[in-house]
């Protein structure tokens, strides 16, 4: 079970896209703290004067005060919008190359054969045979990731880059996600790695895959 | 923001894991997703705004060329702003995270930082893979298949983007490159080349009946242009000259049966085939297969589907059979013999590189191709001109002939360091 204390609203629904997912989107969304959520355009200061709230007891201020006063330009309303509402994976090739960086293995490693055997279930395309991009991130999906990463976890690179978990799980999630991961993340890994009983290698599996399974990693 | 798992999911997942193994690639191939729906590159000269080389950068009235991301660091983000919307934007850009000499840029330059670092991402070798990966998604061509290379148009693009040319010769190219990056000759058999406009790749990616589909998506990718266009732009083509079934105006007007039931889009055929009629010209010696045919008639195949012509070709507008099977046309009203001259018309109109820097946002943001045709016209207008201004103070050699023009690098840095695209992922920077 999850539970959400998420004020982001993209994150939520990013919650909601994966909880439908059952046990697979339990696995991704484990680490589904992503970086610092933007913010919703709709209620920016900028765009929405009445946000502007009196902290200096002199009333609302009108935005275009801030230029006239020394602090920064209101910019005019976002020329754009981007669509936070669903879940989108980062091309398949971009996956890839994150893989390959993370493990410091080369693309044809044996390591990455199930990767790139189903590669097009995984998203990537072939237009001259008839395979489009497919960006969505569905359970059938999770789950053959799951399968293609598994051997990546387990290569030699992985396990003397991150032996052993959690005393590496700080690293690994720095060198996955880029940034370094807060106490609620690692907190969430010792409550899994603390009360399951397993070996050390079911555990590294486990950790290693969860954490590239996690949005941090395939989503954009 | 806190997510809690419980064991039950660490014995899911550890269920999950042992569950498949490599099947075979062919069961791939029910991915159905729309290309045009998924959108879903450079030996750079030393390309730094710090100390930009201002030879004969200033404009005629004296005034400097607008520079990418002037001030920047001015507008109020923070370091851990710059942080995220670099984080944000390099997996598609560089394909991968943020390095820690970046991380250690930003620490101390803030959103300062976020110039010099997009310029130094444009010489990396994934930089050339990502303008690959654009250009093969927007022109729904990549692989090889019966010995067709359809990677050529990527191959180009990436060239393009790996030795700094300019961004246009995706359209004014006369050569073709390999899957090693080297010059090569192109597919289609064509007495001449207009860049991936001549590669069998994109020809049989759209291929349709009345060449409509190339020529559409010619002028989307590439001009960003839908018809029905704006007349002062591409004049249309005299009624007269069309085959019936294209001028009609209304239902009454419409005299070729087949189109009677409403063939196409509707009955109001004229006002958006009055110029198709001329984009379409162009391809009507490129059969369905790609290859160029000299005996193209441009006629209608009388055992055939409408649109199609004899030999896999398809059928021209022109009802004239002397004015049919020629390439000569018009792009935005001026004369042109071939696709050679239509790439370059093309590529000099000033919807070219507003076209591209949409094509830049819309590939480094994941957007559709319809969410992308909502960006701000203003903000489009104004990249291109900083591309444009960034191309003549890089490169001034060549700013502004036929042998330069703005890069994929110059596209990219433009795109991804304006404050207003800063905004759209970050929101406005807090009050300082």
């Amino acid at each position: 079970m999850i539970v959400w204390t998420v004020p982001s609203l993209s994150l939520r629904a990013r919650a909601l896209a994966l909880t439908a997912f059952g046990w697979a989107g339990l696995a991704c969304a484990a680490c589904g703290t992503g970086s610092p959520a933007p913010q919703d355009s709709e209620s920016s200061p900028a765009t929405t004067p009445a946000s502007t709230s009196d902290t200096t007891g002199e009333g609302p201020v009108d935005p275009t005060e801030a230029s006239s006063s020394g602090g920064p330009e209101a910019l005019p309303e976002d020329p754009f919008t981007l669509d936070r509402s669903n879940v989108k994976l980062l091309p398949f090739r971009v996956r890839f190359n994150r893989l390959q960086q993370l493990a410091g293995l080369k693309a044809d490693d044996p390591a990455f054969a199930v990767l790139l055997a189903r590669r097009y279930e995984l998203g990537d395309y072939d237009y001259a045979n008839g395979v489009n991009p497919d960006l969505t991130w569905t359970a059938s999906r999770i789950s053959v990731w799951i399968a293609a990463i598994l051997p990546v976890c387990r290569s030699p690179a992985m396990r003397a880059r991150f032996p052993k978990f959690p005393a590496d799980l700080p690293a690994l999630l720095t060198a996955a996600y880029g940034i370094v991961p807060d106490a609620d993340k690692l907190a969430d890994y010792e409550v899994l790695l603390g009360d399951a009983n397993i070996d050390e290698t079911t555990r590294h599996d486990s950790v290693c895959v969860t954490a590239l399974t996690a949005l941090e990693f395939v989503a954009q | 923001m806190t997510a809690r798992i419980t064991v039950g999911a660490l014995a899911l997942t550890l269920t999950a894991v042992g569950c498949y193994g490599g099947d075979d690639p062919a069961q791939a191939s029910g991915t159905t997703a729309d290309a045009a729906d998924t959108t879903t590159a450079a030996t750079t000269a030393a390309t730094t705004t710090a100390e930009p080389d201002t030879t004969g950068a200033e404009s005629s009235t004296g005034e400097a060329p607008p520079i990418e991301g002037d001030g920047l660091g001015d507008l109020g983000y923070t370091a851990e702003d710059a942080r995220t919307y670099l984080a944000e934007v390099a997996p598609m850009v560089v394909g991968r995270l943020l390095t820690a000499d970046e991380d250690n840029l930003i620490y101390h330059f803030g959103a300062d930082a976020i110039v010099p670092i997009v310029e130094a991402w444009i010489d990396e070798p994934l930089f050339a893979e990502s303008a690959r990966s654009m250009l093969q998604v927007k022109l729904a061509a990549s692989g090889k298949k019966d010995g067709i290379d359809f990677e050529l148009p990527g191959n180009l693009a990436a060239h393009l983007a790996r030795n700094d040319r300019p961004y246009a010769e995706l359209l004014t190219a006369q050569y073709c490159v390999d899957a090693a990056g080297n010059k090569a000759a192109c597919d289609t058999g064509a007495p001449y080349q207009a860049g991936v406009l001549t590669t069998r790749a994109y020809l049989i990616a759209n291929a349709s009946r009345f060449n409509l589909r190339r020529a559409r998506r010619m002028m989307f990718i590439f001009s960003c242009n839908v018809y029905p266009m704006d007349i002062k732009l591409q004049p249309p083509i005299d009624k007269e000259l069309l085959i019936p079934m294209f001028r009609a105006l209304t239902k009454d007007e419409q005299t070729e049966p087949g189109a009677s039931g409403g063939f196409g889009n509707g009955s109001a055929c004229y006002s958006c085939h009055s110029q198709f009629s001329a984009h379409a010209q162009l391809f009507v010696r490129f059969s369905q297969d790609g290859l160029w045919r000299a005996d193209a008639t441009g006629l209608q195949d009388p055992d055939n589907e409408l649109g199609r012509s004899t030999n896999g070709l398809y059928t021209s507008h022109f009802i004239s059979p002397v004015s049919a099977p020629l390439e000569v046309s018009q792009m935005f009203g001026v004369p042109v013999k071939t696709l050679t001259d239509a790439g370059r018309v093309l590529a000099d109109d000033p919807s070219f590189y507003t076209c591209a820097a949409r094509n830049v946002l819309e590939y480094s943001f994941g957007m559709s191709e319809s969410e992308a045709t909502s960006v701000e016209r203003d903000l489009l207008a104004e990249l291109a001109a900083l591309a444009t201004a960034r191309d003549l103070r890089l490169r001034p050699a060549t700013a502004g002939t036929p042998e330069g023009g703005p890069t994929f690098g110059d596209l990219f840095v433009v795109a991804l360091t304006h404050p207003r695209v800063l905004q759209v992922v970050l929101g406005p920077p807090d009050p300082l």
